[in-house]
């Protein structure tokens, strides 16, 4: 259940294009390797916009359209994806959970990326003693399966869609304190910085100026596949109800409740599940390719 | 040798007394942790007992060195549901996650290595382009999709499989599937990167120019050197397999640890819950401790210098 957490060789996607495509064909293709953009793109008009796409309210119940299969029409009401136990209609709530999903991650990464870039940044400029605390620290938190360390706080805490966002914060900064000190590190051993510190110039002007331009291309990577990787975190805890309360349209409750009628409705954990999966693989998608893009010395042996 | 160890086991103590002290102090971010540990429908007296029980009105600091001495003696309290040690709970519950996360490591290997292999011996052509993107679904795919999807697909339409419990290999085949299919991804890349990087190597050329046949080159040269990474990233996995056992085990109602931990958070047994977060930091720590002493005996330039691969 837990990605891969290493700079992992890349898909085969892109290796036709690298290798086989004939000259003519590289620009279409360079333009279409970026589907990732467009699905995206379409996601975050759905969270953004929920009332234009969903034909139905997601909370609106139908007591005798209950756990009908996709394509009926109840009095006039048509539910393209079926309806679940309460008669709701699946794919409104699958448009409304975009933006439950969408919101949590986005503040999960940017939150836990700033908070952990600075640490790590901060380690790899003071290395000698709070830079080995910090990166103690960060290890150890590591050493924690993510997931239950998650599951503890929220359990302490107790469960709501703000705390969710929270956990994911503070619990994934490590990630990101990583790969901000590595990268740090390795801008100060570059001659240009060196030299910027030996005429004098101040803290403040080398971070802005010399070390975060290094830094940021492998941090925007990661925070991408990061961000793939809160959404399934985000399902997962509401799906082990930890996450979002009822009547609260998100994936994993729905998937949650979906499992309860597996034998006699599969719509309704099909579809939050694929929307899921669609999303996931985008951002990966897209993670891999900036990650060609921004940071070739990331990129796989071949 | 000694050193080697002897290092390792010393990093390995000061990660797990780092572990204990973050559980300490994340229990006290609630603010009351005697309320946390209260159960339910506890009364005010109740919780002054408790209080006092655990010590919580004296000094932080010998709030921490007594739950220091009590964690690592395994002590986290009684059960609130069961009247047992929580330890105890967790670890009668332990035998069957290993068994999931046993079937779940062969399901990744079996398939992750060959697929690995065949995707750096023949790549760019179409075992690489069909294995790949593959892999890449199956690790995009969220256990709790993919695992009800196994339900729908073998259980309900084919019965081909049972769709929850335990009980013999048949019950183990879908959780395990679900289980292993992501570390299968992680594995798959990591045996293809690997293998990749040794056929570029000279020793390989210096083989084929001898004559030695491809089969030959590949099992008795190639494989021995490119496993490794793959031995560390396996270590790394099957702890990992204790966190995503916890979806794969609520779907599957297998009655492992990740089950009970949900069980338990949802009636606020905190004992249990925080035995549960120990026992994961330590397996995790213990099997890269293992993974670390193995790479000594599989590469023995590292016993000499005692250096971390």
């Amino acid at each position: 259940m837990i990605p891969a957490e290493v700079a992992a060789p890349l898909g085969p996607a892109e290796v036709p294009a690298a290798v086989g495509a004939e000259p003519g064909r590289r620009s279409y293709r360079r333009v279409l390797r970026w589907w990732p953009l467009a699905v995206l793109a379409v996601a975050a008009f759905a969270a953004a916009f929920p009332f234009v796409l969903a034909p139905n309210l997601p909370d609106a119940t139908d007591l005798v359209g209950r756990l009908k299969g996709p394509g009926t029409t109840v009095h006039g009401t048509s539910y393209l994806l079926g309806t679940d136990s309460l008669g709701r209609d699946v794919l409104s709530r699958v448009i409304w959970g975009t933006r439950i999903s969408m919101t949590v991650a986005v503040i999960a990464v940017v939150a836990g990326g700033v908070v952990g870039s600075l640490l790590g940044i901060l380690a790899g400029s003071r290395r000698k003693v709070l830079g080995g605390v910090i990166m103690r620290f960060a290890d150890m938190v590591l050493s924690i399966p993510f997931f239950l360390l998650a599951i503890l706080v929220v359990a302490i805490l107790g469960p709501s869609l703000v705390n969710t966002v929270i956990v994911l914060a503070t619990v994934r900064w490590p990630r990101y304190a990583r790969v901000a000190f590595g990268q740090t590190l390795e801008a100060h051993s570059r001659e240009f910085v060196k030299a910027s510190v030996a005429v004098g110039v101040g803290p403040w002007r080398l971070f802005r100026r010399h070390i975060l331009p290094e830094v940021l291309p492998s941090l925007i990577v990661v925070a991408t596949l990061e961000v793939g990787l809160m959404i399934i975190y985000e399902a997962a805890l509401s799906f082990i109800g930890l996450g979002a309360q009822p009547p609260t349209p998100s994936w994993g409750a729905m998937l949650s409740e979906g499992q309860q009628y597996v034998s006699t409705a599969w719509w309704i954990a099909t579809f939050p599940g694929l929307a899921l999966f669609v999303i996931v693989v985008s951002v990966n998608r897209l993670g891999d390719l900036l990650r060609d893009r921004l940071d070739p010395r990331q990129r796989s042996p071949r | 040798m000694a050193r080697y160890i002897a290092g390792r086991l010393l990093q390995a103590v000061v990660t797990l007394l780092g572990v204990v002290t973050i559980i300490f102090f994340l229990v006290r971010l609630s603010g009351d942790p005697a309320r946390l540990l209260a159960p339910q429908n506890a009364t005010a007296t109740d919780i002054a007992r408790i209080r006092h029980q655990l010590g919580l009105d004296t000094s932080l600091w010998s709030q921490y060195v007594h739950f220091l001495s009590q964690a690592l003696r395994g002590n986290f309290g009684y059960s609130y549901v069961q009247d047992q040690p929580a330890m105890h709970i967790v670890l009668s519950r332990f035998p069957n996650t290993v068994e999931l996360a046993v079937g779940a490591l062969v399901v990744a290997l079996g398939i992750g290595i060959p697929a690995g292999i065949l995707s750096a011996v023949y790549r760019g052509r179409w075992p690489e382009r069909t294995l790949m993107p593959l892999i890449l679904v199956g690790q995009s795919m969220p256990a709790f999709w993919s695992g009800i999807l196994l339900i729908l697909v073998f259980s309900v339409r084919f019965h081909l499989f049972p769709s929850s419990g335990q009980g013999g290999l048949r019950a183990l085949v879908l959780p395990a599937i679900t289980l292993g299919s992501l570390s299968l991804a992680t594995i798959a890349r990591m045996a293809r990167g690997s293998f990749l990087e040794q056929l570029d190597r000279d020793y390989v050329r210096t083989a084929r120019a001898k004559g030695a046949s491809g089969m030959r080159v590949m099992f008795g040269h190639v494989l021995r050197n490119a496993l490794l990474p793959v031995l560390t990233i396996t270590g790394l996995e099957a702890a990992n397999l204790l966190g995503g056992a916890v979806l794969t085990e609520v779907i599957f109602a297998w009655p492992g640890v990740g089950q009970l931990t949900v069980q338990s958070v949802n009636s606020r047994d905190f004992p249990v819950v925080q035995a549960v977060v120990l026992l994961a930091a330590i397996v995790y720590v213990a099997v890269n401790l293992l993974v670390d002493l193995l790479y000594g005996v599989v590469d023995p330039r590292l016993r000499l210098t005692g250096a971390a691969p």
